[in-house]
């Protein structure tokens, strides 16, 4: 599993696909940019099922049916039922909302807060010392059991799994934006408008934050695959969200017991999962090629 | 009684573990490997309840007195007792031979102690503390119980089968506190097996050797009554936590014997030939639904027969039996079935269970208000979590206002502790099971007796139910104790303290080479051999 | 460079310092109460309190955690709560499984992870480019779990290759401690492999376009000389930065490895004590985990010198 994201130097994906002659400006896109394209596609086609799911010829990913336990795939049941007698292909589909939710929203906080902080950190001396030291002492706990500690500490729900991966998410964006930070200081610009007498909070909206954009983007796809995986995780080792909610971690947890005898209760959330998270690998890929043209292909 | 934990992770250790560098085993001497319900780590049997704690004291102590298959007190340690005609004092002699682990001889002040120390933890032994006046040593093999008054169920208390188990340990080890748990230096037992503390590592494996002193008694075994004969050198818990992994070394042969089978697992190992998957505790364990009485709406009896009412027993057993009818039985009764009290009512007052157009009625009847019902439910329990599942679909479908709150079991047994209203941390109700031997007559049923807040979570207060229990204490006879048995199983489904949702039973499997096991309250280690 | 390390050193103290105040007052601040647990599910209220006033568990926190801080400064640890054992000890008998799977992966992740590295810049834009990278991708999304169920369920169950569960230590001989360490270090390293060749293909592609590669090439040294000798060296910081940030990703890919693979090594005993809430057996793990980062991070600058002598301490 991703402990953390992929530092600066990271590569990024070479041209998966042959270049080819430009066919329309869609076509011309997803040629240049084929990471971007099927990542974000596999993403969109995950969004359809967690929004669409209950038109999906899914049924209530909560109703038990003890009678009817541990039925393999079939007509009626099309990735099986579990131990409790429920419906596997209608909690994968559903499970697709929780993997979602916690990794765009994880994504989202890790960079709003870790940006927050890494701001203020490359400006104000004063504050770095201490801001430092605690992200430091934060990294320095592996982050999944972190995860679990705060879980083990909290009661299991999807809000308190999305704070929990934050928290232990917040430092990498901190560091890399203070790192930015430090550097564009020492950017003529910044000096020019430093003495043209630039207020800082000015200075830092308009000239630094658009600055660090980019990579902070790119980052927090990293962040997204990283959060959907330690959820799963979390759900896997039974510190996750609670096991009536369908999550893959759930599933899988629940097929773990059997996965001698019922290996398909393992495989269909695993399957979901993995590409998922690949397609949002792509997408941060594709994000960098083309957003940091300096760490691009390298043709 | 703790839980098995099949959490993912819980602890760890293989069968290949088992390979840790250990003492050479001289050439011929004979092993047995047993992978335990969960992994051990409690060492004192009076602080804890852990059922795996209570396996692990039949090994390493002895008790005075033991119950058979049939549930008949006999004699353990004791070779016998006299009563005074006034039934005021008992007097009870040591057989002779008997020998704790570190050498010295087991003396009257040993037995004392220790039961002095059970009987300020367990509920049957605060029973007998309530009249007892004093213990007097008579000789170093024989003491005196001297009673405020009679007490005929003396011997059968001190042949509790399950926990808390009165076991005999030396002096200087009782005399702690039973709030402070004895420590892994100060195992030194009275029975069959000694305890390798040296070879310990918490969630691997635990090590006992045959104790060559030990003296069983000559009778053949019958659960933990008779003799204790020991037929391996060496017998080595290996702790598994991955039930498929469990089942796997099992198959392979890595392992002799699994505790507890994984009811899925069942057909996976019956189709093996060289495994046998034999009967397990034949006492099963008991599904309970347990309702906090301190708030609103379960302190309304209406609304707690309304969710009896509502309960399919069927659908809770099925949920933790693989769907297997054959490994639960339906049990509308606060005591297990087979065994002495565990008869249903006449009329049975479940008997149309599940009725929710009844149980609507008595809801409506109770004017329930919408308040909160919460359900507190382990996530890293399989064999509990469902109840709360299935607990939480039918309270929706009665229209209550329930909210299921999954939390670890270590969030779970902090909360229910909590006589804090709903809203303030409290909760409403929670599922649990129960060995069905630790709940074989009224003193020891804490799903039943209603002590109040000194008593059992949920704090269930009847005084009628306890003016019945002092009279089962006292009563002189079997049949005059049944008739109280009875009565108390009627008042309890009046009352509903608690709701039955089943008996169900979890088998043992070993391979074929084991002969002798005994389907026991607990997974005794004598009698079994090697063929 | 020994004023360095020293100054290193002691820079770790106020990390240490935060990760262990913020550990304990997260444990204080915890639900679940290991009395409640320990009493098991017959006892009272009473009695769960009674355990706790003997584990000293009802004491107000700044006297619980000054009495842990003066363990620690004494080099103590504590006692497990469950089991009375030292802390010290439970941690000893759990490093050996630990520590090799740990050292297995590192080396597997690396004699796979460079050559492919190196090779994908090579062949840079060709379909063999291609194919790793697109591997590495997969090695970065897969689940450590679910490839170590797929891993035991081919070579396990399927042909029945290797063991699928279990830790035989090395004094039982090497080719069992081998065979039981394969199949979780295989899955621990598929994340590695791909992030280690991922990193090394792109410092290769940069090290490459410089002049004195070029120089090299034209002054005739070999096609293999200039990749591995030249041009890896380069190549190297960024790689030996990555691989031991990756020390962090292997801590918590443990957890889960040891779990599936039910080796009794540190990640279970911390996944374990954290379900029983054995206080000071976590807060004990936690500190090793996070020291041995510190110390990691320092090895790797240390090693920034030795690959690139142009930076000083």
């Amino acid at each position: 599993m991703s402990e953390f994201a992929l530092p600066e130097e990271a590569a990024a994906l070479p041209e998966i696909l042959p270049p080819a002659v430009r066919r329309g400006r869609v076509a011309g896109f997803v040629l240049r940019h084929p990471g971007i394209a099927i990542g974000g596609g596999l993403i969109a086609v995950m969004a359809v099922l967690a929004i669409a799911a209950p038109w999906l010829g899914t049924v209530d990913p909560q109703s038990l049916d003890p009678a009817n336990m541990l039925i393999v795939p079939s007509a009626g049941h099309w990735f099986g039922t579990d131990m409790l007698g429920r419906d596997i292909y209608s909690r994968v589909i559903y499970g697709t909302r929780v993997s979602l939710v916690v990794g765009f929203v994880v994504a989202l906080l890790a960079s709003v807060i870790g940006m927050a902080i890494g701001l203020v950190s490359g400006f104000f001396r004063a504050l770095d010392s201490v801001l430092m030291r605690i992200m430091d002492g934060i990294l320095a706990i592996p982050s999944i059991l972190l995860a679990i500690a705060l879980m083990a500490l909290t009661q299991g729900s999807v809000g308190n799994v999305i704070v929990a991966i934050t928290i232990s998410q917040v430092p990498q964006v901190a560091r890399l934006v203070r790192g930015m930070v430090l550097g564009l200081r020492e950017q003529p610009f910044v000096e020019a408008a430093i003495a043209a007498g630039t207020r800082t909070p000015r200075l830092i909206w308009r000239h630094i934050v658009p600055n660090t954009l980019a990579p902070v983007i790119v980052q927090a796809t990293y962040v997204c695959a990283v959060a959907m995986i330690i959820e799963a995780i979390l759900d896997f080792i039974g510190a996750g969200v609670p096991p009536i909610v369908p999550s893959w971690g759930n599933i899988m947890a629940e097929g773990r017991a059997l996965w001698q005898v019922k290996p398909f209760i393992v495989f269909f959330p695993a399957f979901f999962l993995s590409v998922t998270v690949l397609a949002v690998n792509l997408l941060g890929d594709g994000l960098r090629d083309m957003l940091d043209p300096r760490l691009g292909s390298g043709k | 009684m703790m839980k098995r934990r099949t959490l993912l992770g819980a602890v760890a250790g293989g069968a290949a573990a088992a390979a840790l560098p250990r003492p050479a085993i001289s050439a011929g001497a004979s092993v047995l490997k047993f992978v335990p319900q969960a992994n051990l780590t409690l060492f004192d049997p009076i602080t804890t309840t852990a059922a795996v704690t209570q396996n692990y004291g039949y090994y390493v102590w002895d008790t005075l007195y033991a119950l058979d298959e049939h549930l008949n007190t006999h004699p353990q340690m004791a070779a016998g007792h006299t009563i005074s005609d006034d039934q005021r004092s008992w007097t009870i002699t040591l057989r002779d031979g008997l020998t704790f682990h570190d050498g010295s001889p087991v003396r009257a002040a040993d037995c004392i102690a220790s039961i002095r120390r059970w009987a300020s933890a367990d509920p049957f032994g605060l029973d007998l503390a309530a009249v007892v006046a004093s213990y007097v040593v008579k000789s170093d093999k024989s003491f005196e119980v001297r009673l405020k008054k009679p007490f005929p169920l003396l011997a059968s208390a001190l042949a509790k089968p399950a926990s808390n188990v009165p076991f005999i340990m030396p002096e200087h080890v009782a005399a702690q506190p039973a709030s402070k748990a004895i420590s892994i230096d100060q195992v030194i037992g009275s029975g069959p097996c000694r305890f390798e503390a040296k070879e310990y590592v918490s969630g691997n494996r635990a090590v006992f050797t045959k104790f060559t002193d030990y003296v069983p008694r000559p009778e053949k075994p019958s659960w933990a009554a008779g003799g204790k004969v020991v037929n391996f050198d060496r017998i080595e818990w290996h702790v598994i936590a991955d039930p498929g992994t469990a089942a796997a070394a099992l198959q392979s042969g890595e392992v002799d014997w699994w505790e507890l089978v994984l009811p899925n697992l069942i057909p996976l190992l019956a189709a093996n030939k060289d495994v046998v998957i034999g009967e397990g505790n034949p006492t099963g364990y008991m599904g309970c639904l347990r309702f906090n009485h301190l708030f609103p709406p379960f302190d309304n009896v209406l609304i707690r027969r309304a969710v009896m009412l509502s309960v399919d027993q069927s659908a809770y057993m099925r949920a933790v039996t693989a769907n297997n009818p054959k490994n639960f039985t339906i049990c509308h009764s606060f005591f297990p079935i087979g065994t002495t009290y565990g008869v249903p009512p006449d009329p049975d007052p479940m008997a149309k269970a599940p009725d929710l157009a009844a149980a609507r009625k008595l809801i409506e009847e109770a004017k329930y208000g919408g308040e909160k019902i919460v359900i507190i439910n382990p996530t890293d329990f399989p064999s509990i979590q469902p109840f709360g599942e299935i607990t939480y679909a039918t309270l929706k479908k009665l229209g209550l206002n329930v909210q299921l709150v999954e939390t670890d079991w270590g969030t779970v047994v902090e909360r229910r502790a909590s006589k804090a209203p709903i809203d303030q941390g409290g909760w409403s109700i929670f599922h649990t099971w129960w060995e069905g031997i630790s709940l074989y007559n009224p003193a020891v049923n804490p799903i039943l007796l209603g002590q109040g807040l000194e008593g059992w979570f949920g704090w269930y207060k009847s005084e009628p139910m306890m003016a019945l229990n002092a009279g089962w204490l006292t009563a002189p006879t079997a049949t005059d104790r049944h008739a109280i048995g009875a009565k108390m199983q009627a008042l309890g489904f009046q009352d509903v303290p608690t709701v039955p949702l089943g008996q169900f039973f979890i088998r043992t499997g070993y391979r074929n080479t084991l002969t002798g096991v005994i389907d026991g309250a607990a997974p005794y280690p004598w009698n079994v051999r090697r063929a | 460079m020994l004023s360095y390390i020293v100054r290193r050193l002691l820079a770790t103290i106020p990390v240490m310092g935060i990760v262990a105040l913020f550990v304990f007052s997260l444990l204080y601040l915890a639900p679940g109460d290991p009395a409640a647990i320990i009493a098991g599910d017959q006892a009272t209220v009473e009695q769960i309190a009674k355990i706790r006033a003997s584990l000293g568990l009802d004491q107000p926190f700044v006297v619980r955690f000054g009495h842990w801080l003066w363990q620690i400064v004494h080099g103590n640890l504590g006692t497990s709560v469950f089991t009375g054992q030292p802390v010290s000890t439970m941690i000893a008998e759990r490093i050996e499984p630990t520590l090799s799977l740990m050292v297995l992966t590192m080396l597997i992740a690396l004699t796979l992870a460079i050559p492919l590295g190196v090779i994908a810049a090579w062949k840079h834009g060709t379909w063999i480019d291609r194919a790793i990278m697109i591997f590495a991708v997969l090695g970065f999304s897969v689940p450590v779990f679910v490839v170590a169920y797929l891993l035991a369920y081919v070579f396990g169950l399927t042909f029945r290759l290797l063991p699928v569960q279990g830790f035989t230590p090395l004094a039982k001989g090497f080719w069992p401690f081998l065979g039981t360490l394969v199949l979780p270090s295989l899955a621990l390293g598929a994340i590695y492999v791909a992030l280690l060749a991922r990193i090394t293909r792109a410092a290769m592609l940069e090290v490459l376009a410089q002049d004195y590669v070029r120089t090299a090439r034209a002054k005739g040294v070999g096609q293999g000389g200039v990749l591995f000798v030249h041009a890896l060296k380069n190549a190297a910081n960024p790689v030996v930065t990555v691989a031991g940030l990756g020390v962090a990703l292997l801590i918590g890919g443990t957890v889960v490895t040891e779990t599936v693979f039910a080796i009794p090594g540190l990640g279970t005993l911390t996944v374990n004590a954290i379900l029983e809430r054995d206080y000071p057996v976590i807060q004990g793990v936690v500190l090793l985990f996070s020291f041995t980062y510190v110390l990691v991070n320092l090895i790797v600058d240390l090693l920034y010198s030795v690959f690139d002598p142009r930076i000083r301490l």
